[in-house]
């Protein structure tokens, strides 16, 4: 389509250099054709004659300046520079009236049709102005170069005068308009329309072509196309989200809403991408943000419970990453997560808790276990493994795993039963797990070991327990015993499993030894006596093995006093000045029952040495009375009566009168019609009431270590110190500590009372202490 | 007269400006005479005086042996014992203060002990001094028995009570250490239990403890003694 304006023109020749007015026609011309006809091409002639003309313009001798005359007497030295004003200036005048025959063209544009306008006549402009900009490039390189070294202000290259004339001109009167226009397509396509966006990406070439940088016309700055373009635009997103999410809220659900509002917020990226200046991006984002997400956390929130109590993982990780987006989005879903979890650690505590006396250690942590694993795959499914959440995840395991109804007294139930259930998982033939299984199960043992705040009351129970599987040889698995030990090391350091390492050497240690026991006993009893037991010894270090010397005495039968004493007389030589102290409790042995009737093969009876020593006894007489038992074993009633109803009750021996406990006055006969289905019989069970009270002196073995650790601490601080404020010295003592154990206050200032005591502190002025040497 | 004269300008000058004099070799010979009026030549050692010396003398001094006000003198000599001296306490404790003679020590025992309720650093010198006189030399600490004897001396005048306006803190502590307390009184207790003292006075409503704070633990559960037998009391008097 054609303008009328815009007719054909057909260039004279170029006219004489001294006719100012003749040249600047012919000039105005040129630039009109240029303009009007660009895509058909211009002829060299035509070139070369605007060139020309420019050239002569310039340097005119004659011609002055009719604006110049009044002012520039003294300006005379510029000599024909000082005529490219006036081509700047009749150039100016050209350009403006061009430009306001366009606003006026415009007028009868609206929409994308003025979107269509602007396009082509910007495209057309700009295009003629880089021509023009080479056809005068005479008056660049001389007339406005020096101008601009001079500081003038306001005086650019010929192709940024057109865009500043633009600016000036068209861009103030129809900026509006074509914001409109593209305002309105751009909602079009967010009602789901199809639109031609390669109209908007012009529009937002052309605003930001419009920058100029005014201390620097060589610069542009990105403030047109902000101030006209980026702004309208972000206010008219916000807008439009606020009122369809607003409605599109009060008609779906929560769950459609977030599913709706992630599609948004792609939806606006994919349009940066597509027509959009990358500068907008951030502020985009954030007016999404805010009108789609910020605007409905609230309810957003809210809907979060709902998603926890129905395991709904895929809107979780919805609502995730929606306020993710947001500033502190993030910080109640996680209150109300660890919340969460806590509360389903104690319900699960809860389930199993009913008889906490009776309590199966597997059965209470497999149901810590289970919400561990649970939440842990939704922090891992739904929250991106982000770190905050598995804090939130961990203090929330932390909680539940110390204080819970099973842990009414102290938090140091939970130590105790992980410790039997490790201990029941590494116990020969208890559940036969496969090697593989157990590695995963030691891992798992470890996941909850790392939640105990009294990891010294895990150690304690650990070690008596491992030091149990040792001596009776019921460890299932080498491997898997150092495995452990070295899981245990990884967490708490050298230190925590020291006492566990060399309780194993120890027996390693033994096996040796033994070996070379049989050799030298060998030797001796070449020359003699039959060997009469067949007895391993293990040699257990006194400050490694959590193992008390026996609590009754005790006279061991001559059969097996025979072979200790040859075993010491062994180990006097190899290592003299040690004292073996002999720890008749743990000691067990086999013994053949040949006096049965009816049983052609002997039965073998498991039996504790105490046990053996009694019935040893009915070797030389049928009959023993209870006072005759204790006069030859020496045993006291704590260890003798137990030992006795063992073998009343399995009937190996019978007492008389038969009502009552074993106890003084009673008479106990060899049973010779002993019956079993077995062959083998284990009479060497541990009664319940000493399992209990192993457990008792346990706990109260930890209290006085607790008391040791809290004051070697505080004397290692105060040493390194040597003066310290009270409250700092206990919150120091307290982070020294805490891997162990979390100590109390009172406790803590105890020690502090019995260091006092002893002189190893003194109390200064100003609540100080002070470390004496 | 005028030898005596111008022993109490000196007495005098010390009290206000605060000593800074050297002693007069003459004080010290005076001093050792004295001590030597005391001393029981043939059953008390070269350099010491026992309890009938002692006693002898505190009744030249007009002490009264009933109260705290006997604890004054003891602490100036400082007495290793309770009815003895040592020639070293006696000659550089008085020789410091500048009395030589019983007339100027009397004075100034009885200046002291009509300053113990006020004056809080003495009360604290004697204070601390009586734990030292009162164990037995080769102990680190003394029978509570004995500490309640010398708390109930102490915190009663001359010395200064230790009671506000709504408790007798005095009685509350000696209760609450029977019923409580089953171990003996250490130098640390016995010290802190003077600051703790002090710190009650000035405000009875036990604001300035808390559980962080360094007190031992014996004041630690004093303190919530105290707090839940007042408890009904400090109820009462919000509601009056």
């Amino acid at each position: 389509m054609s303008v009328a304006t815009r007719t054909q023109v057909i260039m004279p020749q170029v006219p004489n250099r001294e006719d100012l007015d003749a040249t600047w026609k012919y000039l105005e011309m040129g630039v009109a054709k240029i303009m009007a006809d660009l895509q058909d091409g211009i002829d060299m002639q035509t070139y070369m004659g605007v060139y020309t003309a420019v050239h002569n313009f310039c340097t005119s001798q004659k011609a002055v300046s009719n604006a110049m005359q009044g002012t520039a007497i003294g300006g005379a030295h510029r000599g024909a520079h000082l005529l490219g004003e006036d081509l700047y200036q009749n150039l100016i005048t050209y350009l403006t009236a061009y430009l306001k025959n366009l606003v006026q063209l415009s007028k009868t544009h609206s929409d994308e049709a003025l979107l269509s306008f602007y396009i082509r006549e910007w495209d057309r402009y700009t295009t003629a102005a880089k021509y023009i900009n080479h056809l005068f490039r005479y008056l660049n390189r001389h007339w406005v170069k020096r101008e601009m070294d001079e500081g003038k202000k306001n005086i650019f290259d010929v192709y940024t005068l057109h865009l500043v004339q633009w600016r000036q001109t068209l861009f103030t009167e129809v900026n509006e308009k074509v914001m409109d226009a593209v305002l309105k397509m751009v909602e079009k396509q967010r009602n789901g329309e199809t639109i031609e966006h390669a109209q908007i990406k012009s529009i937002v070439d052309s605003f930001v072509s419009l920058g100029l940088d005014e201390s620097d016309p060589t610069k542009s700055t990105l403030d047109v196309y902000r101030f006209h373009f980026e702004r309208p635009f972000l206010e008219a997103t916000k807008l439009f989200y606020q009122s369809e999410s607003k409605q599109f809220v009060a008609e779906n659900s929560i769950v459609e809403y977030m599913k709706k509002a992630e599609i948004r917020l792609d939806e606006e990226e994919e349009r940066v991408k597509m027509y959009l200046h990358p500068d907008i991006i951030v502020p985009l984002k954030k007016t999404c943000n805010a009108a789609l997400i910020s605007d409905h956390s609230a309810i957003l929130r809210d809907e979060f419970q709902v998603l926890l109590d129905n395991d709904r993982y895929d809107d979780m990780e919805r609502m995730y990453k929606l306020l993710a987006r947001i500033p502190d989005g993030l910080d109640p879903l996680r209150a109300k997560f660890e919340a969460h979890v806590r509360k389903a650690g104690l319900g699960a505590v809860q389930k199993v808790a009913v008889d906490a006396d009776k309590l199966e250690p597997k059965v209470y942590i497999d149901a810590l276990l289970e919400i561990h694993t649970q939440y842990q795959a939704l922090v891992k499914k739904a929250f991106q493994d982000e770190p905050e959440f598995t804090r939130s995840l961990d203090n929330a395991c932390r909680e539940f795993v110390n204080r819970n109804p099973v842990c009414k007294s102290g938090t140091n139930k939970s130590p105790e039963l992980l410790a039997k259930y490790a201990d029941a998982v590494l116990r020969k033939g208890t559940n036969g797990a496969e090697e593989s299984d157990l590695e995963n199960i030691l891992n798992q043992i470890m996941t909850v070991f790392k939640y105990i705040e009294d990891k010294d009351v895990f150690q304690k129970f650990y070690s008596r327990m491992l030091a149990r599987r040792l001596i009776h040889t019921t460890s299932s698995s080498d491997d898997a015993e150092t495995s452990m030990i070295s899981k245990l090391k990884e967490q708490c350091g050298y230190e925590y499993t020291n006492k566990l390492q060399r309780m194993f050497q120890d027996m390693q240690i033994s096996k040796d030894l033994n070996g070379g026991y049989k050799e030298f006993e060998d030797k001796i009893l070449d020359s003699g006596s039959a060997r009469g037991v067949d007895a391993t010894y293990s040699i257990l270090g006194t400050g490694f093995w959590p193992l008390n010397a026996p609590n009754t005495d005790f006279t061991p039968p001559a059969e097996i006093a025979k072979a200790y004493e040859r075993f010491q007389t062994f180990y006097g030589q190899k290592h003299s000045g040690r004292k073996l102290t002999w720890l008749w409790q743990f000691c067990k042995g086999e013994m053949k029952a040949n006096y049965c009737k009816n049983q052609k093969t002997p039965y073998t009876f498991q039996v504790s040495t105490y046990q053996m020593a009694i019935l040893l006894l009915f070797n030389e007489n049928d009959k023993n009375s209870y006072d005759d038992i204790v006069k030859a074993t020496q045993l006291l009633p704590d260890v003798l009566d137990p030992a006795l109803g063992i073998f009343v009750k399995a009937k190996i021996l019978t007492m008389s009168p038969e009502a009552g406990k074993p106890e003084s006055g009673k008479m106990f006969s060899l049973n010779y019609d002993f019956k079993s289905k077995k062959l083998r019989i284990n009479l060497n069970i541990a009664v319940k009431s000493e399992q209990k009270q192993e457990v008792e002196d346990t706990h109260k073995t930890i209290e006085e270590d607790r008391k040791l650790l809290m004051q070697s601490a505080i004397v290692r601080i105060m040493k390194a110190r040597k003066k310290m404020k009270h409250t700092q010295l206990v919150s120091e003592c307290i982070n020294q500590i805490r891997t162990r154990f979390v100590p109390k206050i009172p406790d803590i200032k105890k020690c502090i009372d019995i260091l006092l005591e002893k002189e190893y502190l003194e109390r200064l002025e100003d609540d100080e202490l002070g470390y004496l040497a | 007269m005028l030898l005596l004269r111008w022993g109490l300008m000196r007495l005098e000058i010390h009290f206000y400006g605060g000593g800074g004099f050297a002693p007069d070799a003459g004080v010290k010979i005076s001093l050792d005479k004295l001590f030597e009026n005391y001393r029981d030549i043939k059953n008390d050692g070269p350099d010491n005086i026992s309890v009938d010396g002692t006693m002898a003398y505190f009744a030249a001094l007009g002490v009264d042996l009933q109260d705290a006000s006997m604890c004054v003198p003891m602490e100036i000599v400082q007495a290793p014992t309770v009815g003895e001296m040592s020639r070293k306490g006696f000659v550089d404790g008085w020789t410091a203060i500048g009395a030589e003679t019983i007339a100027k020590q009397k004075l100034y025992v009885a200046q002291q002990v009509k300053k113990l309720s006020t004056d809080m650093d003495l009360f604290k010198r004697v204070y601390r001094h009586v734990f030292i006189t009162a164990k037995e030399p080769s102990q680190k600490a003394i029978s509570l028995e004995n500490a309640i004897t010398y708390w109930e001396l102490l915190f009663a005048p001359p010395g200064k009570p230790w009671a506000t306006g709504s408790t007798n803190w005095l009685e509350l502590w000696v209760e609450f250490l029977n019923a409580n307390w089953t171990k003996s009184v250490n130098k640390d207790m016995w010290n802190q239990t003077f600051d703790f003292s002090q710190k009650v006075m000035q405000d009875e409503t036990l604001s300035f403890w808390s559980e962080d704070s360094a007190w031992p633990s014996v004041i630690d559960d004093f303190v919530a003694y105290a707090k839940q037998k007042r408890g009904d009391v400090a109820e009462s008097m919000e509601t009056d």
